[in-house]
């Protein structure tokens, strides 16, 4: 009955939770080796004795309570920044996605194509010699052979017998598989060719079907170049993940492979001028966007914290009213305000009786965005600035007005710098917010206007988390690596200033 | 014999732990499963038939993966790495450079009668760089459905202008023609008026070298239907889709919306009573022509790593011939691409298979391609903002547009 004494049932269910646990990781870990995943295979099996052990253990107190948040920060946060930061160093867009071997394997096996002559095969699985091998019968000319993975013999007549479409059943020296054999030959009939000639093979199309494959694409021995027997043209690695055409770079051959390149996406970003353009543009206006719409945010939140921190009549219900954008889905507002803001069927433009095309110009869209994002935004300034107006101490306002200030003076010159120190932590957090802010943007003007027609591919309301977006997956062709180099230079802006914004709390913290 | 508290404890978790694996742990199936992923319209449709099949391809047990959107699918087919990947793919053959670029699609090879039975350009557009990858089954289209509120469907363009402009001037209206699904559904209004893409060699491949988009024929017609005397767009012509124009005409203000059967139900439930036909032409002669998408089944890349590709040939082959044709036709009600079993299929599907005959190969790798700043779609919408939102001329408009699209297409043909 020790079982039902608190300490007991404790353990009882702590065992029970780790072999929960332990059950689910040995699970991915079986999934993970199962398809070749060391690493992942790897760090499940660390995470698993690690928590036997730190749950097992009388020694490893605090790390009991560290422990899941450690491994959950290492998988979501730590492993996303690391990989995103890896493959921003390579060339890692559409057509270059797999590795240099999977790419050589599936050019080797692009490059065989059909025979011109169109031939084709019915197809008898087997053995000769002890050897798997295939009887075939020309389905064309009905001309029977009987081959293996080392050779290829065209049957003389009576050394075989044909059902009654002329179609071969069996050999001398050659013996049919069962059904069951059948069953089980995927695992060799795949990877099974047999050489005609020096450049052409049969290779199965099915279990009872086969057809004559000429190899176009012939690789020298380090799979270096690969010389097209069909064009002549010779292709060469170019070093930045593809066989190209020695005298035509235009001339690409896919798949490619994921290539290191390190500079490529950073450099690009300021020396390409298809990618500086929109790059510095976009960066121009991520900076402009955040700190306008701070700036705005916070002049209207104060202002009206100060007003309502005046004893007026309905005070609360005002209050309640100016947290209601606040506590709607953000998402909802936004689309809300698309429709309004719409140059077409918009309610702005039925109630003005104009026909302004609010999101298809460049400066009215932008417009429209700091308008948007100031109706979502204010409230939080409205409420932090109400906490911060409420925590400044009395006894310096009361002694400047004893020094003689006016009201103004001792707003701009006591209170706002106060005001200023106390929330700039929280500025600088909301600027670094919006320096990201995905939704407001691609929710309202998806990052346009674009002017396609003039050459640009950035629109005029993108900022760099949307441009990363649709770099990566705006289209059919995807530049992942580039993508992931505009988030790396977004992490080192956003981490710098969330660093200034720590260590001005620290300098709070010492006052 | 005294046994440690946290070595019993350690005892009874691996014990656990065992018995939820016994129980857990995957029992392996006789025969080899080849995984086939599709969206939730076609897997509604074909488990039903298909999921467990061990006749489509002999030897191999077929299981269907249903994804609660095409969207859906095509993000956990990004992500998709040789373990988790299917063996085999329902999807538009949009999807084929992407996926051959990739070196996720399975090469193929077609017999002399699959040859004969698929009509070679959606062949066509389920191959990159010669090579083929998958085999098209159904073909995605659209009509022209008229508000029969507004009387009979109009012959000429000319009378479809009229016609708006009577309803206009008499406030019932604010729009003529809608392109239903974009810039997409727009090339029957270019066509309609004597634009359009590319032009057509006379052994019907693209000559890319012929950019129609804006012809002299258009820009005249364009200039003198699509535009009021500002210069701007006269509302005759709306280009934003479903959620845009789309509203306006199940709200019963608009004379016309060009989709396709998807959206037929909003449109019977919405009460607009109409026909359905192209979009007339300026002169009533000829006929408008619509993008011809189409759905197409591939093998991939994974199937090799799987053991299962020969498998996934044989099941390929399934779908190429008219019994497999046949009975995705007859699940789907989709128009199917197989030539030879028109005689086989219920009214509504043959209705739409009709419809289909009149529409342009969708060549993805051309209307996709971007070599000239933009694709096919982002230059459409760029195009018409230009001409008839901010009234910047039509001949100038399409010209730039022109520009761009006659730079993709040089780059994108070779990779035909």
């Amino acid at each position: 009955m020790n079982l039902l004494k608190p300490s007991a049932l404790a353990a009882v269910i702590k065992v029970f939770l780790l072999a929960v646990a332990t059950a689910l990781l040995v699970w991915m870990i079986y999934t993970a080796v199962l398809a070749s995943d060391w690493v992942v295979a790897g760090t499940l099996a660390l995470v698993l004795i690690g928590a036997n052990y730190v749950y097992f253990s009388k020694r490893a107190v605090a790390s009991k309570f560290l422990f899941p948040g450690t491994v959950l920060l290492v998988i979501f946060v730590i492993v996303p920044i690391v990989y995103t930061a890896w493959m921003s160093v390579y060339n890692y867009k559409t057509g270059n996605e797999i590795t240099k071997d999977q790419a050589i394997t599936q050019l080797k096996q692009v490059g065989l194509v059909p025979d011109p002559s169109g031939t084709t095969y019915d197809m008898v699985l087997g053995k000769a010699n002890g050897k798997d091998a295939v009887l075939l019968t020309n389905q064309a000319t009905h001309e029977v052979s009987l081959g293996d993975a080392a050779s290829y013999k065209i049957l003389t007549p009576g050394s075989y017998t044909t059902d009654k479409n002329q179609k071969a059943i069996s050999a001398t020296g050659f013996v049919a598989d069962s059904p069951s054999e059948i069953a089980a030959a995927s695992s060799w009939l795949s990877t099974f060719s047999v050489p005609v000639s020096a450049d052409r093979y049969v290779t199965p199309q099915g279990a009872d079907v086969a057809a004559l494959m000429h190899e176009k694409f012939q690789f020298n021995k380090d799979n270096t170049q690969i010389q097209d027997s069909v064009t002549g043209v010779l292709y060469v690695d170019n070093g930045n993940g593809n066989f190209v055409s020695k005298k035509d770079a235009a001339n690409i051959l896919y798949p490619g492979w994921r290539q290191f390149n390190p500079a490529q996406n950073y450099l690009g970003l300021f020396t390409d001028p298809k990618l500086s353009g929109p790059f510095i543009g976009v960066f121009v206006w991520t900076i402009a966007f955040a700190f306008i719409t701070v700036l705005m945010m916070w002049a209207v939140g104060l202002t009206l914290a100060i007003a309502m921190d005046k004893k007026i009549r309905f005070r609360n219900f005002y209050r309640a009213i100016l947290i209601l954008p606040y506590a709607m889905p953000a998402f909802m507002s936004i689309l809300i305000w698309g429709g309004i803001f719409n140059g077409d069927y918009g309610a702005l433009n039925n109630l003005l009786g104009t026909h302004v095309q609010w999101l298809n110009d460049p400066w009215l869209a932008r417009g429209v965005i700091l308008t948007v994002n100031l109706w979502l935004g204010f409230p939080y300034f409205y409420l932090i600035s109400t906490g911060a107006l409420q925590a400044l101490p009395t006894d310096i306002e009361e002694a400047a007005e004893i020094d003689g200030a006016s009201g103004s003076q001792i707003f701009w010159r006591i209170k706002l710098p106060l005001l200023f120190q106390i929330l700039s932590p929280l500025l600088i957090a909301s600027f670094a917010f919006n320096f990201n802010n995905f939704n407001i943007v691609y929710l309202l003007t998806k990052g346009g206007p674009t002017d396609v027609l003039n050459g640009q591919t950035a629109g005029a309301t993108d900022i760099l988390i949307t441009y990363a977006y649709k770099t990566a997956f705006g289209s059919n062709e995807q530049n992942l690596g580039l993508a992931c180099a505009i988030s790396v230079v977004m992490f080192v802006i956003v981490g710098a200033l969330s660093m200034w914004s720590l260590k001005r709390s620290r300098v709070l913290e010492e006052m | 014999m005294k046994i440690r508290k946290n070595g019993l404890a350690a005892g009874i978790a691996a014990a656990a732990t065992a018995a939820m694996l016994v129980v857990g742990l995957p029992a392996h199936a006789a025969n080899p499963t080849i995984n086939i992923w599709m969206d939730d319209q076609r897997g509604a449709q074909l488990s039903p038939i298909w999921d467990g099949s061990t006749t489509i391809a002999p030897g191999y047990t077929i299981k269907i993966t249903t994804f609660a959107s095409r969207d859906a699918m095509i993000s956990a087919w990004d992500k998709a790495s040789s373990a988790s990947g299917p063996d085999m793919m329902f999807d538009a053959v949009s999807s084929t450079t992407g996926a051959a670029k990739n070196g996720k699609a399975l090469p193929i090879v077609l017999t002399a009668q699959q040859k004969a039975e698929l009509p070679a350009a959606a062949l066509g557009a389920a191959s990159y760089q010669g090579v083929q990858y998958g085999i098209p089954v159904d073909v995605d289209t659209t009509t022209m459905y008229w508000n029969t509120a507004f009387g009979k469907a109009p012959k000429t363009f000319a009378d479809l202008a009229a016609t708006f402009q009577k309803y206009k001037k008499a406030g019932k209206v604010t729009t003529g023609i809608c392109a239903g699904d974009g810039t997409w559904g727009a090339l029957p209004v270019l066509t309609a008026l004597g634009g359009g893409a590319w032009g057509t060699k006379a052994d019907g491949t693209p000559d890319v070298s012929k950019v129609l988009f804006n012809s002299p024929a258009f820009v005249k017609n364009a200039s003198k239907y699509l535009v009021d005397s500002k210069g701007k767009g006269n509302g005759l012509f709306a280009w934003d889709g479903w959620d845009g124009c789309g509203q306006t005409f199940v709200k019963g203000q608009a004379l016309a919306i060009n989709t396709g059967s998807w959206r037929l139900g909003a449109i019977i439930d919405a009460g607009i009573n109409y026909t359905l036909q192209p979009v007339p032409t300026v002169d009533g002669k000829g006929t408008s022509r619509q993008w011809s998408g189409f759905g197409s089944v591939f093998g991939t890349s994974y199937s090799k790593d799987h053991g299962v590709d020969l498998g996934v040939k044989a099941a390929l082959s399934y779908f190429a011939s008219q019994k497999g044709a046949l009975a995705y036709a007859t699940a789907t009600k989709r128009p199917p691409v197989n030539s030879k079993i028109g005689s086989h299929l219920s009214a509504d599907v043959a209705g739409f298979a009709n419809a289909a005959k009149t529409g342009a190969v969708q060549i993805d790798t051309l209307l996709g391609d971007n070599a000239g700043g933009a694709n096919w779609y982002d230059v459409l919408g760029s195009t018409f903002t230009a001409a008839f939102t901010k009234g910047l001329g039509v001949k100038a408009s399409f010209d730039k547009g022109a520009a761009i699209l006659k730079a993709d297409w040089a780059d994108g043909f070779p990779k035909l």
